[in-house]
């Protein structure tokens, strides 16, 4: 089936300075791609090479095998990381400015997420906080009941409570076909409603896949000794990939074969060993670390 | 998007009528005095006595467009004071030269209801002050009036094209006024044949030029005719605004 959103071979330069590096990513139908990245990594040039609003230096960008084009916003939102509101307008007028874009505007739906974000849209947007203007940019967005959605840090700014509704809209959305691509600096955000991962560093893709495959494909062994243990034999064991000592604690990340580690690393008698699921933090760091040279 | 750009011109035009309604009341107010004045003091109204000169509608109209000209001047850098909201302007689903031809339309749209108003507020003067019959319209009026109205045009289309790209600065708009008054005043003076020429050539896409009662052509610059200048007018406001809606086609985040 052909994905959603596909990305291939996308580079943007700026002069000397490339900010998107041969990036190659899809997203197929109906689910969440979690775009992770440190600062500067590319993930906001990224989305507005996908969207036109920068050119791209090379690669293409295509919306279900079509590349981009005015018609395919009437099925698409985008809710970028800063306010780009308009400061005299209130949050009424901002509104029906969507509503007379879109066929597919609903004002029912509307309603229902400013009573959510508990927005009072007749003020006008330089009246409200940054969190307000970012639950006024997920209204705009959420009230077209689109297809898909492109989200830069849509939390940005929000309360706990709001930031988890965020993620509800977001979950709620892919549960009904839509396709979405999200970046966020919070990892918590992205396990929770990703099932795609992304991971970007200096405009470059380092990983990319389904996250349950992601996080099985490493295993973390974790053993308790009685006294810190001479660990000669396991670093060379080739399904080591990176070894984590703090005093008696030993986590050790393999890459396969854990239940197999496991047993060899309880012959050097630790009190404890158990085989733990890499948390997406720990695959985060993993991916960004092991190209810290390369950046 | 059309509706921001309704809203925005919506909000100046509501403005300038509020002054446009005060400067009236107080002329109208101050004329009354000044009637009352010279009735108390038995001196006779001049207008009522002897021949009346009569005036080109046409003239009024170079009247009206100078101060149209500064409307165009703030309602040209519409497509500029959306650079700031791209991310919202251009997710939409339009395409940006849709986006363009509407927010040229609306705007040329106010500029009309603008040009009106004001042409509307001056004769509104001379009915008042019992003056209306000293008017007169006759073919040249009109010619003057659509010259005028397209001086306007261009002038906000200029203004469109040199500040709807992301390097155009403030310092843009007023150096568009320096240079067409530049360019006009020079051509009241005789700099040499060369120099006429290339002035006069500067100036037939300099609206300000288009004002003029005096022939903005140069000696021996050929002479044309009234329609040939409201032809050339016009042409000078559609290239200036392709140049604008090219410039927005190139604009990036």
């Amino acid at each position: 089936m052909t994905p959603t959103i596909e990305i291939d071979h996308l580079t943007k330069r700026y002069g000397s300075t490339i900010a998107v590096d041969n990036v190659t990513l899809s997203v197929p139908k109906g689910s969440v791609c979690g775009l992770l990245g440190p600062n500067g990594a590319g993930k906001t040039t990224t989305f507005k090479c996908i969207l036109g609003l920068a050119r791209s230096s090379s690669g293409t960008v295509r919306f279900d095998g079509l590349p981009l084009a005015a018609e395919t916003f009437e099925r698409l939102s985008y809710v970028p990381e800063k306010s780009m509101l308009y400061e005299w307008m209130t949050g009424a007028e901002h509104l029906e400015v969507v509503s007379r874009s879109y066929t597919r505007y609903d004002s029912a739906r509307a309603a229902e997420l400013t009573a959510l974000f508990g927005l009072d849209l007749r003020k006008k947007v330089r009246a409200f906080s940054k969190g307000q203007r970012t639950a006024l940019m997920l209204v705009l967005a959420f009230s077209t009941r689109p297809e898909i959605l492109v989200l830069d840090e849509p939390a940005s700014g929000l309360d706990p409570v709001h930031q988890r509704s965020v993620l509800d809209l977001v979950i709620d959305a892919a549960a009904g076909g839509a396709t979405v691509i999200f970046s966020s600096h919070q990892i918590t955000q992205v396990e929770r409603a990703a099932d795609r991962l992304a991971i970007i560093k200096g405009g470059r893709l380092i990983l990319e896949g389904d996250l349950d495959t992601l996080k099985s494909s490493e295993q973390v062994v974790e053993a308790i000794f009685e006294q810190p243990p001479v660990l000669n034999g396991v670093v060379r064991d080739p399904r080591v990939r990176r070894i984590e000592q703090s005093g008696r604690v030993v986590r050790v990340h393999v890459t396969h074969d854990g239940e197999g580690f496991a047993r060899a690393l309880a012959a050097l008698g630790p009190k404890h060993v158990q085989i733990l699921d890499q948390s997406l933090e720990e695959l985060f760091l993993n991916a960004v670390t092991d190209t810290a040279g390369e950046a | 998007m059309y509706y921001i750009e309704v809203l925005r011109t919506w909000r100046v035009l509501r403005r300038y009528l509020i002054v446009v309604a005060a400067l009236y009341l107080f002329a109208v107010v101050l004329y009354g005095l000044a009637v009352a004045y010279t009735m108390a003091g038995g001196v006779e109204h001049y207008g009522r006595s002897g021949n009346v000169a009569t005036y080109s509608a046409g003239g009024h109209a170079v009247l009206v467009a100078f101060i149209c000209l500064l409307f165009a001047s703030i309602s040209g850098s519409s497509l500029s004071r959306h650079l700031d909201h791209l991310d919202f302007a251009l997710t939409k689903p339009r395409s940006r030269a849709g986006f363009v031809a509407s927010v040229l339309g609306i705007d040329v749209l106010g500029l009309g209801v603008f040009f009106i108003t004001t042409t509307l507020a001056v004769l509104a003067l001379h009915i008042a002050f019992g003056e209306a019959h000293s008017l007169a319209f006759d073919a040249a009026s009109w010619f003057g009036i659509v010259l005028a109205f397209g001086s306007v045009l261009a002038w906000y289309a200029i203004v469109q094209a040199v500040s709807s790209g992301r390097d155009a600065s403030g310092w843009a708009l007023a150096g568009i006024w320096v240079a067409a008054l530049g360019i006009y005043f020079l051509s009241l003076a005789n700099l040499g044949p060369g120099l006429n020429a290339l002035i006069a050539v500067l100036n037939f896409v300099n609206p300000i030029a288009y004002l003029s009662t005096v022939p903005f052509y140069a000696s021996g610059a050929p002479s044309l005719s009234l329609a040939t200048h409201a032809v050339a007018i016009y042409v000078v406001a559609g290239l200036a605004a392709l140049a604008a809606l090219m410039r927005w086609q190139r604009v990036e985040t």
